[in-house]
């Protein structure tokens, strides 16, 4: 499978948060509004690319020539609350102002199921290095244009009125509802 | 002193509080992930179920245990680490118990560790509680969860295949397969949340005194 | 000063916590391993039996490690028993959700597949999940593999072809290439070198 298929697979046809239903709580909580949905998409992709390549270096050179792999788990969320933690002070050290777009997203990312997710889908999967990387930035990609759609979505509510018992995360899920039914539609599209 | 009656009687009030008044999927809208991914068989539903709670409990227990030890700095790494011991230990023992539910789980078993509930729980109250009080919160929560995935299962196994925990009950039953793919699922959730709210509104009316801010 | 003493007791915390984790898990992975050896055990006493052969539980091991040679590629472990050019291919592959664990019995001297089972696969209830369906799996019965296999959503007639299962074309994908892949590399080392 080419690389281009790979990241047009994992961000469209099987988006990760609209099929696999991940990353739903920020998916829910942060969608509110456009700026702050874009600033977490965005710290989400960069994110889980440099965490799902640390992760592959350390599942094929360190876990499975020592024969460790249930240790998988407590490695991939160590590395992931690591590099989070890092890279939350580079980029306010060195970056200001892209600090001010999503910095401030950067340490929820670490319980983010994305994240870990792709990690653990990145092992299921036997990608190589190169798929690992088309695959991580196609997630987080499809994640970024799911959670933007969402809060542009979310913006039109100000002038409608749902029913009153679904409270404001049961329209929202309603809302993601429809959207995996429009993603349904790209199914076909990749063979 | 009554203290220790004071005491039993609020971890009552937390473990109540947790199923129902604070359900971490209805109110709080936390963990819907895995509920949303691992319904799609009531089997596969309870395990999991099962599986978050003792997670929580234990996890909640340990740290509130030596929350005095934990270094404030490092303490969310200390939560993770503890979270995620548990995690491979759940895994492996379904993996030795449960053998076809555990491949069903698939990687969703490992995801408990960004179960938001669990950062949750340990952050908002293990680490300020005592043990058996963390305990107790963290079972509420746990027992709430499990039953938000237990009605999502008993629902989506039904009405997609006409079967219960795999044995078919309805025969002739056209499957309908939306209820197992994704747009199904979230509209499933958005219904009980619709019912919930209205038997929570009912229950409000009735006894106000029910009702006390977190 | 103290900040300094706060973080290396915070890093002696940290590092006594990770042993104490990792020797616990150690200890339970352990015995997840000998469970682990156990179900093979269990289902090379099936592929003995899917071979034509009687099972005699005393002597089962030793008359299976000498009919029988065993080779590992990745996850994927193919059994070959020459006396009857017969092999057993079990295959562990990426479905839509996770993994589809395949055992396939082949006849490799007609490049025949005789019998395929879905050891365990979690694809979607009621689309994906589908290919456990006997009627699906009957199929692969008498199946000519001297091309590729391929699960097709209209047949053209040429060997080595399945109906696919409508709504599931990720996993009947899926399920072609753990098939054609576990195929291509029991060929690479399996028809050329018989145990003598």
């Amino acid at each position: 499978m080419s690389l281009a298929l790979i990241v047009l697979a994992s961000a469209i046809t099987n988006n990760i948060a609209l099929t696999y239903f991940l990353g739903m709580c920020p998916f829910i909580a942060i969608s509110k509004s456009l700026r702050g949905a874009a600033g977490m998409g965005l710290a989400v992709t960069v994110v889980v690319v440099i965490t799902t390549t640390v992760n592959y270096f350390a599942y094929r050179f360190v876990l499975v020539p020592l024969r460790l792999e249930f240790l998988a788990f407590v490695v991939f969320i160590m590395s992931i609350a690591g590099i989070v933690q890092m890279l939350e002070i580079l980029v306010e050290r060195y970056f200001p102002s892209l600090y001010s777009i999503f910095g401030i997203f950067l340490p929820l990312i670490t319980v983010n199921c994305v994240i870990l997710a792709v990690s653990l889908f990145m092992v299921l999967r036997e990608y190589t290095f190169w798929g690992t990387v088309a695959y991580s930035f196609g997630s987080g990609l499809g994640w970024m244009i799911a959670i933007t759609a969402m809060a542009g979505l979310r913006k039109h509510l100000a002038f409608s009125s749902p029913v009153k018992n679904l409270g404001d995360a049961g329209i929202t899920i309603v809302l993601a509802g429809l959207m995996a039914l429009a993603f349904l539609g790209f199914q076909g599209m990749l063979a | 002193m009554s203290g220790n009656g004071i005491r039993a009687s609020k971890g009552f009030s937390t473990f109540v509080e947790n199923i129902w008044l604070s359900n971490p999927i209805f109110v709080m809208v936390l963990g819907v992930c895995s509920s949303l991914a691992v319904t799609t068989k009531l089997a596969n539903a309870l395990v999991m179920g099962i599986s978050v709670t003792f997670v929580l409990c234990i996890s909640s227990f340990i740290i509130s245990l030596v929350r005095k030890l934990i270094p404030e700095q490092v303490r969310l790494i200390v939560f993770m680490l503890i979270i995620s011991t548990f995690v491979i230990t759940v895994d492996l023992v379904l993996r030795i118990l449960v053998p076809e539910v555990s491949k069903g789980l698939g990687p969703y078993i490992g995801l408990i560790i960004t179960n938001c509930n669990l950062m949750g729980r340990a952050e908002a109250f293990a680490i300020k509680n005592p043990p058996g009080l963390s305990f107790l919160d963290s079972l509420g929560t746990g027992l709430g969860y499990t039953l938000v995935l237990l009605v999502l299962g008993f629902l989506r196994e039904l009405i997609t295949s006409g079967s219960l925990f795999g044995i078919v009950l309805l025969r002739n039953w056209t499957s309908w397969n939306l209820v197992s793919i994704a747009p199904g699922a979230f509209f499933l959730l958005a219904s009980i949340i619709i019912v919930f709210n209205m038997l929570k509104r009912k229950n409000k009316t009735a006894s106000v005194t029910a009702d006390k801010p977190r | 000063m103290s900040e300094k003493k706060g973080s290396l007791s915070a890093l002696v915390f940290l590092v006594v916590l990770t042993s104490l984790c990792t020797v616990f898990l150690s200890f339970t992975n352990t015995m997840y391993q000998g469970v682990k050896a156990g179900r093979q055990r269990e289902l090379r006493m099936k592929i003995w039996e899917d071979f034509d052969n009687d099972i005699d539980l005393t002597a089962f091991d030793r008359e299976f490690s000498e009919a029988v040679s065993v080779k590992e590629n990745g996850k994927n472990i193919y059994y070959m028993y020459a006396p009857r050019h017969l092999a057993a291919l079990h295959m562990i592959g990426p479905g839509l959700w996770g993994d589809i664990e395949l055992l396939m019995l082949i006849d490799y001297e007609n490049k025949m597949i005789n019998k395929l089972y879905v050891l365990s696969q979690i694809e979607t209830p009621g689309l994906g999940a589908r290919i456990s369906e006997q009627p699906f799996l009957d199929q692969f019965s008498n199946l000519d593999y001297s091309k590729t296999v391929r699960i097709e959503k209209e047949r053209s007639g040429k060997p080595g072809e399945v109906d696919a299962i409508s709504g599931a074309t990720k996993t009947s994908k899926s399920l072609e290439a753990i098939i054609n892949a576990g195929l291509k590399t029991f060929a690479s080392f399996g028809g050329k070198e018989a145990k003598p």
